[in-house]
């Protein structure tokens, strides 16, 4: 709601060192630095003198953060779902007058459940689900189980039917920044069930989700930055949240069980390829940042220890394991990431080529969960055959050859060419990041015969950014994560988008 | 209205369309053995077509088939009933997807070039022999040809005649030898070429 109000959010509390009474830090159109601290439900006299500690923080103590550094003249708010009762907006008044009289001129200001309401309709209004799809797919996010991975085409379908698109109308500016503000809003109510279950995973494919949805209104209007930027980075902050989270877990659970051990063995590869890609992106992202990290050196020994237990279930894996070699190589070990490559290629080739007698490796429209069940036999409806053709091949055979592996991309070259390489071309920009796209084209190529290693290696380092949309090629950072979210999207600009980010550095 | 237990229905309907596409299929014994893709997005697909790498453009086809279910049909449209009723579909449906496949068939050999026509005529053991040296035939590793030729069954009898001639006659035998020996070395030139050069 700040956001779709204006103000530029600075900080949200995690509890950390900067908290110091204040849950989240914006600066307002205008320049002032406010800070608000807020409370559930009712407060009465009781819940006052409980908090009372807390409110002098807020209203005492200056605002140390690296995005402003001190600043001890702001606005502090309290804030509440409920009312404050008469005799609390008598002891706040109280509290003012002595503040003011020991010389702090922070006066406290509060708001209230009704003013709330009137401000959280005037900004939001217009974007929350009112057709009745749109609610019953909000309320069937909002009661999923958390435990459960997220359902990343229903969120998509929520964002799309709420979302203003040129389809639909054309709305001005200001708009726009309102509905990406009312983007971050829904995404907050819908990823709350797995907040609440702590299962970070979900929470950060939500956050990614939202973000790129952001950058679609951003393609579709061409609306300048500084109106959707502050609900955009309200989407990284709480992905980049979910994400240390989950490294987090990693460290406290070393074993990486989860769940009912008994059945834990049919997903527990996907657990750690899903695991090990997430944690190398975070690395690779903080590389592309120039952000010291001190994870580093955890995160590589979590890659090294577990990688081994790590497996494909499928080519939307292939991002994951991608980020891993990025990172592999990126900590002068190349040898184990490449390596790691070479066995996808012929994997998917292996299964995949004209030869191959199952249905292939399925391809990267698949999710772990869909992939897994139909290995299992649990999706025994579905006849979908993958055979002779494969959406990662030639993006692997393109990292190969920046890096020289001449000899293994020559052995593997007869299985390639009895497939054909598809990628998925959006026709616009804003249509890439849709979850399902519909107005695009399949390409469908063939490998050379013969082949030419130097051209092979010209074409690989000679791959541009044209085509991507412009706002991800500003943003290297978030490509890490969305090449994981939308392993549809996965393509050699894609990728050399990415390496070009964490190897500039 | 009236209780439709339309979450269960959804389920059979599933089912339903998971044996109908099978049934298609396996009408025509040429789609039977094609390979299938399916396209999860987008409306067109850009393809490369082989020898020249030449890039060509589709999107989709609607085939559709009418299905007329009489009221007093539904009651007993379970087990056998229902079985057979999928079967006339299937039937139609499959017809529909063949026309359209053989239409693509033949306008692809037109631009290639490797259509041939007999203009009438009743199918001869050289228009035969023309015909293979025309395609592009693989084989297994044994040398046995793997390339598949398509004749409507009308012309079954016809097509032994021919093939008889040509085991019969030395001369159209060698040629026949001879094709096959060409295709074989093309064949094989081709596999070599399935390699990484400088």
């Amino acid at each position: 709601m700040l956001a779709a109000e204006g103000e530029t959010v600075l900080y949200i509390s995690s509890h950390g060192p900067f908290e110091k009474g204040k849950d989240i830090i914006t600066r307002a159109p205008n320049g002032e630095i406010r800070a608000y601290q807020l409370k559930a439900n009712d407060v009465g006299l009781a819940e006052w003198r409980a908090i009372y500690g807390e409110i002098t923080n807020l209203v005492e103590l200056a605002i140390e953060h690296p995005s402003i550094g001190k600043v001890t003249k702001f606005t502090p708010y309290l804030v509440t779902n409920g009312e404050l009762t008469d005799p609390v907006l008598e002891q706040v008044r109280v509290a003012n007058v002595s503040w003011e009289g020991r010389g702090i001129s922070n006066e406290l200001r509060v708001v209230q459940k009704g003013e709330l309401l009137d401000r959280f309709h005037s900004s939001h209004g217009a974007y929350l689900p009112r057709e009745l799809s749109d609610f019953r797919t909000f309320l069937e996010l909002l009661l999923r189980d958390g435990a459960f991975v997220a359902d990343k085409p229903k969120a998509a379908q929520l964002l799309e039917g709420i979302l203003p698109s040129v389809a639909k109308k054309t709305p001005g500016t200001l708009d726009i920044g309102r509905a990406a503000a009312s983007a971050v809003l829904l995404t907050g109510y819908i990823s709350r069930s797995a907040q609440s279950a702590e299962n970070h995973w979900t929470v950060f494919e939500y956050w990614v989700i939202a973000a790129s949805y952001i950058l679609r209104l951003a393609e579709d209007y061409e609306v300048p930055e500084k109106y959707w930027s502050p609900s955009f980075e309200l989407c990284e902050l709480s992905a980049e949240r979910a994400l240390e989270s989950l490294i987090a877990d990693c460290e406290a659970n070393p074993h990486l069980v989860q769940g009912n051990p008994l059945v834990d063995g049919s997903v527990y590869g996907a657990r750690v390829t899903v695991l090990t890609g997430l944690l190398a992106a975070s690395a690779v992202r903080k590389r592309t940042l120039r952000l010291d990290s001190t994870d580093n050196e955890s995160i590589l020994s979590f890659i090294l220890k577990h990688l081994r237990n790590a497996n494909m279930w499928g080519e939307s894996a292939v991002p994951y394991f991608a980020m891993v070699a990025l990172e592999l190589h990126c900590r002068c070990r190349p040898a184990i990431g490449e390596s790691l490559l070479i066995q996808l290629v012929r994997e998917i080739t292996a299964q995949n080529g004209q030869a191959a007698k199952g249905r292939g490796v399925p391809n990267v429209y698949y999710s772990p969960e869909q992939a897994i069940r139909l290995s299992s036999g649990l999706d025994f409806l579905n006849d979908e055959s993958f055979v002779g053709h494969s959406y990662c091949v030639e993006t692997l055979v393109d990292i190969l050859a920046r890096r020289w592996r001449r000899q293994a991309i020559a052995s593997m070259w007869f299985s390639i060419t009895r497939m054909s390489l598809a990628t998925y071309v959006p026709a616009s920009h804003a249509e890439w990041y849709r979850w399902q796209s519909s107005d695009g084209a399949l390409e469908s190529n063939l490998a050379r015969e013969p082949q030419s290693w130097a051209e092979l290696r010209e074409a690989a380092e000679s791959v541009n950014f044209q085509g991507l949309p412009p706002t991800i090629v500003a943003r290297p950072q978030f490509a890490t994560w969305f090449m994981l979210v939308y392993p549809q999207r996965f393509s050699r600009q894609l990728m050399k988008l990415i390496e070009t980010a964490a190897l500039s550095n | 209205m009236l209780p439709d237990f339309s979450e269960l229905k959804a389920e059979i309907a599933k089912l339903i369309d998971a044996k109908l596409r099978a049934s298609i299929r396996s009408k025509n014994p040429v789609m039977a053995e094609m390979r299938r893709y399916t396209q999860h997005e987008g409306r067109k697909l850009r393809y490369e077509q082989m020898p020249d790498y030449n890039k060509a453009e589709s999107e989709f086809e609607a085939i559709s088939t009418k299905v007329l279910i009489e009221f007093s049909e539904v009651p007993n449209l379970v087990g056998l009933n229902l079985e057979k009723k999928l079967n006339e579909i299937a039937d139609s449906a499959a017809s529909g997807v063949s026309k359209s496949m053989y239409r693509k068939i033949d306008d692809s050999c037109e631009k290639a070039g490797t259509a041939m026509h007999a203009n009438g005529q009743p199918m001869s053991p050289e228009m035969m022999l023309e015909m293979m040296d025309r395609v592009e035939m693989s084989f297994d590793h044994s040398g046995n040809p793997t390339t598949t030729f398509v004749f409507h069954p009308n012309m079954l009898s016809s097509f032994k005649q021919v093939t008889e001639k040509i085991d019969n006659d030395p001369e159209l035998h060698q040629r026949h030898t001879e094709i096959l020996r060409r295709q074989r070395e093309a064949w094989a030139t081709r596999e070599s070429n399935r390699k990484l050069v400088d």
